[in-house]
């Protein structure tokens, strides 16, 4: 009876301190010392991480970097996993976080984002010895790649009959591609275009898929950190750096 | 509730299989269990799920139904990877007592090689090395199967993890069999038996006794490292875990519940081990 | 057959730098019961085991029962007529009596389950523990396994029996009834070597007593002359030592 009386006040404890955990998380970091932006730096050209010196570079990097110049913050970076990194931004443990988020209600839910910087979509890619697929209505039956959780995801998970295979990082995911282990890979189209110009044997098929915008994230709670990027991207978008970003990251399709 | 009062006719069972044990059943729920105090470890874990999963069906409930088919990839995993593992050790032991050097090398070699790397950088070694390998046999033997193999993630998984464990195994397998003393090796060998016979009818049952508790442990340790896999694309209970929370973003309930189902997954085999250790012991002198 | 069952020439043996055996020669008759006694050290269980090749010899010649030891293809077939009993008894800790002894006469002698078991019975009986068929070493005395081990080893009907001090392990009460085995089956004219520090049973049932001494042969004779006018000194200063009657 005693024993009983203990294990039923232990599992009553625990239930109780979960439903405590269950708020968002506190503030962490303070608005005018260093901010921790994080980014997923396996998705090259945006963010990835240069060999030789080890640091993250990128597009996404470039234009945070400019928006902090002109905010005048201080700025971390920390590489960190996909499907870790918005649900860090959910908890408040990242202030903000640029990574070629798309900007989609269900996140907005539980973050706050920047106006959109950049507009992308969807792209099969598949070996360019492969004459099966021809864009996406020749997708049921064959195995394609993701980065788990991201858009191309949802979306490859939305169509029938496919076999979606997750990977930890898009590279992976490509890499298999090449060596013939899975059919194809859908994700942003930069993205691909990039693989496509360094790899001879891949090419893209069919038409962009989706209209997705990037968005800095920036955590809950952090409205004047959200102002002041806002009023910075607003003026380098004025002064064309999306472009001056464009040329000197992106690979024309 | 159903699944409590399954777990609580499963634990009554237990109880009536001792000499002599009476079960008093009192009305109102309460069973008076006296013998193995852990099954009340199972029972808490199992009613925390319960109550979880009941009164905030979001987001756990949904947790459970998402990660459903991934803890039965994991138990797959487990499983197949410890049967072979078993095997592999056996052998690797066998070999590791060997008088003939060959032999005696080639599994030390394996031991000391595959002990000395972890787990995680060979199952990452394993999936992306083990179709290049195959696709080049292929060329190499001009067989068009091989050069089109497309790997299958989880068998991928289930070689890597088996080679890794079973190094552990052998060396498990290994000090059980020299833990027999000589003197039974010498008894048997002094009546006419044979090397062979004298293992299999003498030495190996008596190790049997020794390596099976060890045993047990390697398939709860296998079962928690087992969510290694996730990294490789196999889509077991961890995985899921995290593609839930990259859709939902609440890693804290998330990783909760994923934690539970784990653990409910471990107390129960190691129930399961002490008794099937138990149970061993009982045929013994 | 012709000349002595057991014929040990010149037998030298190493462990490392240890010299423990240098250069060992005994004739042993069949029917005959030698015993062997020595202080520790001596080499007496080492010659014991190089008789079933337990230990393996480096120089000289060991023939039994006309099968030379060096060719190590026979070594099953020799080992089967020759029974070794143990200090330590080395039973077979996961089985019982019964199947202790039916183990190795099904596996090597290839007998039936029927017949190995009426074998195995009768010798229980014969070593006094008929109703311990059933039981398991660990729940015997002392006493009781060794009369166990011996009867396992008969099982195999070997022609040579082996002894390695096998009453050193024995609480003193339980002495007597091993010895009284040992006694009655040198009775029945089994060819029994010894190696024991039991002077009683030297004296009462061995046809010669040997005494080893650092490697070597000191001494061989009739228990009566052995134990009444030994001529060696050593032999003489080693009884001094033992016999405190």
């Amino acid at each position: 009876m005693k024993r009983l009386l203990w294990v039923l006040l232990a599992v009553v404890v625990i239930v109780v301190v979960v439903v405590l955990l269950q708020g968002r998380g506190g503030q962490t970091g303070n608005e005018t010392g260093k901010i921790r932006v994080a980014t997923d730096a396996t998705w090259a050209p945006f963010e990835y991480i240069e060999t030789n010196t080890t640091e993250i570079i990128g597009f996404d990097i470039d234009l945070f970097d400019a928006i902090a110049e002109r905010a005048d913050l201080d700025v971390e970076y920390e590489n960190v996993p996909w499907d870790s990194l918005l649900a860090g931004m959910a908890t408040g443990t990242y202030d903000a976080a640029i990574s070629s988020i798309s900007i989609r209600p269900d996140r907005a839910a539980s973050m706050n984002f920047s106006h959109p910087y950049f507009t992308a979509g969807q792209i099969i890619t598949t070996l360019k010895s492969n004459t099966d697929i021809t864009g996406n209505e020749t997708l049921s039956g064959e195995s394609i790649g993701v980065q788990i959780g991201t858009t191309g995801d949802i979306l490859a998970r939305s169509i029938n009959g496919t076999n979606v295979v997750g990977y930890e990082v898009i590279g992976d995911a490509f890499t298999a591609l090449r060596f013939n282990q899975i059919d194809a890979v859908i994700c942003d189209n930069p993205v691909a275009y990039g693989y496509v110009a360094k790899y001879n044997t891949l090419k893209t098929v069919g038409e962009v898929m989706s209209s997705e915008q990037y968005g800095i994230a920036v955590a809950r709670g952090k409205e004047e950190l959200l102002d002041k990027i806002n009023t910075a991207l607003d003026a380098l978008l004025a002064e064309g750096i999306i472009d001056q970003l464009t040329e000197k990251w992106l690979v024309p399709p | 509730m159903v699944l409590g009062s399954t777990l609580l006719d499963f634990v009554m069972e237990e109880q009536n299989k001792g000499p002599g044990r009476e079960l008093s059943f009192v009305v109102g729920g309460e069973v008076n269990i006296r013998q193995d105090p852990w099954w009340w470890l199972v029972v808490a874990v199992a009613a925390i799920i319960g109550l979880l999963v009941i009164l905030w069906p979001v987001p756990f409930r949904d947790i459970v139904v998402f990660a459903r088919d991934g803890v039965l990839v994991t138990v797959l995993v487990t499983i197949a990877s410890y049967f072979l593992m078993v095997i592999v050790g056996l052998l690797g032991g066998l070999g590791r007592i060997s008088r003939n050097k060959f032999i005696f090398g080639i599994s030390s070699l394996y031991v000391e090689v595959v002990r000395g790397i972890p787990l995680l950088v060979q199952l990452i070694g394993w999936y992306f090395v083990s179709p290049v390998i195959i696709q080049k046999l292929g060329l190499w033997l001009n067989l068009q199967s091989l050069v089109e193999y497309r790997a299958n993630p989880i068998i991928t998984a289930i070689v890597a993890i088996t080679i890794c464990y079973g190094a552990y195994m052998s060396e498990i397998v290994r000090s059980g069999i020299q833990s027999v003393p000589r003197g039974q090796m010498e008894a048997a060998r002094s009546l006419g038996m044979s090397h062979f016979q004298a293992m299999r009818h003498v030495v190996l049952p008596q190790a049997f006794r020794v390596i099976l508790p060890p045993m047990g442990n390697e398939f709860v340790s296998l079962l928690k490292d087992s969510s290694l896999v996730s990294v490789v694309a196999v889509a077991d209970l961890t995985r899921r875990g995290r593609e839930f929370m990259a859709a939902h973003f609440n890693p804290i309930e998330t990783w909760l519940m994923v934690a539970l189902l784990y653990l409910i997954m471990t107390i129960i085999a190691a129930r399961v081990v002490s008794y099937i250790e138990k149970r061993s012991k009982y045929e013994r002198y | 057959m012709a000349g002595p069952i057991i014929q040990i020439k010149d037998v030298r043996k190493r462990f490392g730098r240890v010299e423990a055996l240098r250069g060992v020669s005994l004739d042993v008759n069949e029917g005959e019961v030698v015993v062997i006694v020595g202080p520790s050290g001596s080499g007496k269980t080492t010659l014991l085991r190089c008789i079933n090749r337990l230990e393996e010899y480096e120089e000289g010649t060991i023939v039994v029962d006309g099968m030379t030891l060096d060719n190590t293809n026979n070594i099953n077939a020799i080992r089967s007529e020759v029974g070794m009993v143990f200090q330590s008894f080395n039973l077979f800790a996961h089985l019982t009596a019964l199947q202790n002894l039916v183990l190795a006469q099904r596996t090597v002698r290839k007998r039936s389950r029927e017949e190995a078991e009426k074998v195995a019975r009768a010798l229980l009986a014969k070593v006094g523990i008929p109703e311990k068929a059933k039981a398991h070493p660990a729940q015997l005395s002392g006493g009781q396994q060794q009369r166990v081990a011996i009867a396992r080893a008969l099982a195999m009907n070997p022609k040579i029996m082996l002894f390695d001090e096998p009453t050193s392990a024995l609480d003193p009460e339980m002495i007597k009834e091993v010895l009284d085995v040992m006694t009655s089956l040198a009775k029945e004219g089994m060819t029994m070597v010894v190696v024991s520090h039991e002077m009683g049973f030297a004296r009462a049932a061995a046809d010669r007593v040997i005494f080893m001494d650092e490697g070597l042969i000191i001494e061989q004779a009739t228990p009566q002359e052995f134990f009444e006018n030994p001529r060696e000194e050593r032999t003489r200063l080693f009884l001094s030592k033992i016999l405190h009657l």
